[in-house]
């Protein structure tokens, strides 16, 4: 039996089955550890996992009226279903500026702005960053107003007011 | 008596012991199923908010209950449905439906399991289940509510029961490749592909036409469902449904990154004569061809979970990569038998020499 043993060992390809068999269970293991890294909303920054975070839309919308459509650069789905507002995310060309940002809601009559500010940016979309810095949120302040502020876990809650609205 | 009474205590101790060796795998895959359901509750308990596909899932699940306009009509409706089915009872609350993807997610590793046992021994069932449930995009999509462990669970389920030859399996079949259709658009395509197949391989046209005939009505109703509520019926944006012929290197490129290094086993069991010969592996050769292609063609929406249906077919050919390199007809089992036999002589014959050594002459037989 011993030789029979040996004689396997000697065979190549049992060795290369359990190189195989090693690369399966130790790549498996570390792919998986490494999996939060490599899919966005998973991270440890992400707001998944943000206690605050339900809350503080409820709280930061409870003062507008509900026939009202927020307008929201960030989690839409979220702050609609959660806020109970209709909400419209400022996108597709439409809006490049303050001052198309400014004349788009006029034109559809929408008076509140709610701005996600996470991870340094109030926006995730590439034609609206400029608008949603923390430099064009300063900016924001000649066309809206302030009315509501609120942070989160993950994120800074912000409700404007078009001014010429109030 | 004391006697008898002691004969039948080893009896009965051989035969608990026996059945530990038969069913060791099984056993094995029952822990490991434990385990991974107490991971998913881990991660599931600390969710706080739902993603944003999540949430219109939730909304779309209000809007059935409430009888108003969808959120977004072109989203599959089977985990909306699931969802406002548990809301009609319990009231509408997201936090009653959190787990209820990981739950499909492990009814597809159990099935899947089922599955390959009967065809490939528990040992290569026991890979390829655990490579995939344990999977970074297929664990961590599965603790959203999302679609992608639902439809993975119904198109393993369509596998499951395509490769049993009986009639009312295939039957079933048809009704399992629909709902595939109503988790998650795109991988009917995949079900589509797994069932031309076994219908080509089973050489009985009165079974596809089993399928057919239940598919077909399923699907008819799903999409008449729809379009009785919405006025129309749409399966994704248009931005979304563009195809190139020119195929984007996305999926092949991120391969380790979604597989893990497993993946690199694939292309071995590619190129041996063996994966061949065995009709049994034709099916999760063209799934995973089929989807890689599919998923390729798009012309600009690319993402990891968008593989997560495909993963068993992948790991399925790292596995029988493995295979194919221990070859000539063993079986990963059977090796497994035969080094086992092996060491069990070795370890006997080391005890007879021990007993001569501690006994000296009264060893000697």
């Amino acid at each position: 039996m011993t030789r029979v043993i040996i004689a396997k060992l000697k065979k190549i390809h049992y060795w290369l089955a359990g190189v195989a068999i090693a690369m399966v269970l130790v790549g498996a293991v570390y792919s998986h550890a490494q999996s939060k890294t490599h899919l966005g909303g998973f991270g440890d920054t992400a707001n998944i996992n943000d206690d605050l975070y339900i809350q503080a839309v409820k709280n930061l919308t409870k003062s507008v009226p509900k026939n009202e459509t927020l307008v929201v650069t960030a989690n839409s789905a979220v702050i609609k279903y959660f806020s109970d507002h209709l909400v419209k995310v400022p996108w597709r060309g439409k809006v490049t500026s303050e001052k198309t940002l400014v004349t788009w809601m006029s034109d559809l009559g929408y008076k509140y702005l709610v701005v996600v500010y996470t991870h340094g940016r109030g926006t995730s979309l590439a034609e609206l960053k400029p608008i949603f810095s923390n430099k064009g949120l300063r900016a924001l302040n000649a066309d809206f107003q302030k009315i509501g502020e609120t942070s989160t876990e993950s994120a800074k809650l912000l409700l404007y007011k078009k001014i010429g609205q109030l | 008596m004391a006697l008898e009474n002691h004969n039948k205590l080893r009896k009965e101790n051989k035969n608990v012991l026996s059945f530990f060796k038969s069913y060791s795998i099984d056993i094995a895959f029952v822990i490991f199923c434990i385990y991974l359901a107490l991971y998913y509750n881990e991660f599931i308990s600390i969710l706080r908010v739902p993603s944003h596909d999540g949430t219109v899932y939730l909304m779309n699940a209000h809007d059935w209950l409430n009888n108003e306009p969808l959120d977004e009509n072109y989203r599959p409706p089977l985990i909306s449905w699931i969802i406002a089915g548990i809301w009609s009872i319990t009231g509408e609350n997201w936090i009653l439906v959190k787990g209820l993807q990981a739950i499909f997610t492990v009814g597809a590793g159990v099935v899947l399991y089922i599955l390959l046992r009967k065809y490939k021994g528990s040992m290569f069932a026991f890979g390829v289940t655990a490579l995939t449930m344990i999977n970074g995009p297929v664990f961590l999509f599965s603790t959203q509510i999302m679609t992608e462990g639902l439809a993975l669970f119904f198109l393993v389920l369509s596998m499951y029961f395509l490769k049993s030859r009986e009639e009312k399996y295939w039957f079933l079949a048809g009704i399992t490749i629909a709902l595939t259709f109503a988790s998650r658009y795109p991988v009917f395509l995949q079900a589509l592909a797994i069932f031309i197949v076994e219908s080509i391989l089973s050489r009985k046209p009165k079974l596809a036409l089993r399928t057919i005939s239940a598919g077909v009505p399923v699907l008819i109703l799903i999409v008449l469902i729809i379009y009785l509520k919405e006025g129309t019926f749409t399966t994704s944006l248009s931005k979304d449904t563009t195809i190139s012929l020119l195929l984007s290197p996305y999926y092949i490129v991120n391969s380790i990154n979604i597989w893990g290094i497993p993946f690199l086993l694939v292309p071995i069991a590619l190129i041996y004569r063996r994966t061949y010969e065995d009709r049994f592996n034709y099916s999760f050769i063209v799934w995973f061809i089929v989807s890689l292609l599919f998923w390729s063609a798009s012309s600009g929406n690319w993402q990891f979970r968008f593989a997560i249906q495909y993963t068993p077919a992948v790991y399925f050919l790292s596995i029988l990569a493995i295979e194919n390199i221990i070859k000539s007809g063993i079986s990963i089992d059977s090796t497994i038998v035969s080094y086992r036999d092996a060491i069990k002589s070795r370890v006997k014959s080391i005890k007879r020499i021990s007993k001569y050594e501690l006994f000296g002459d009264f060893g000697k037989e």
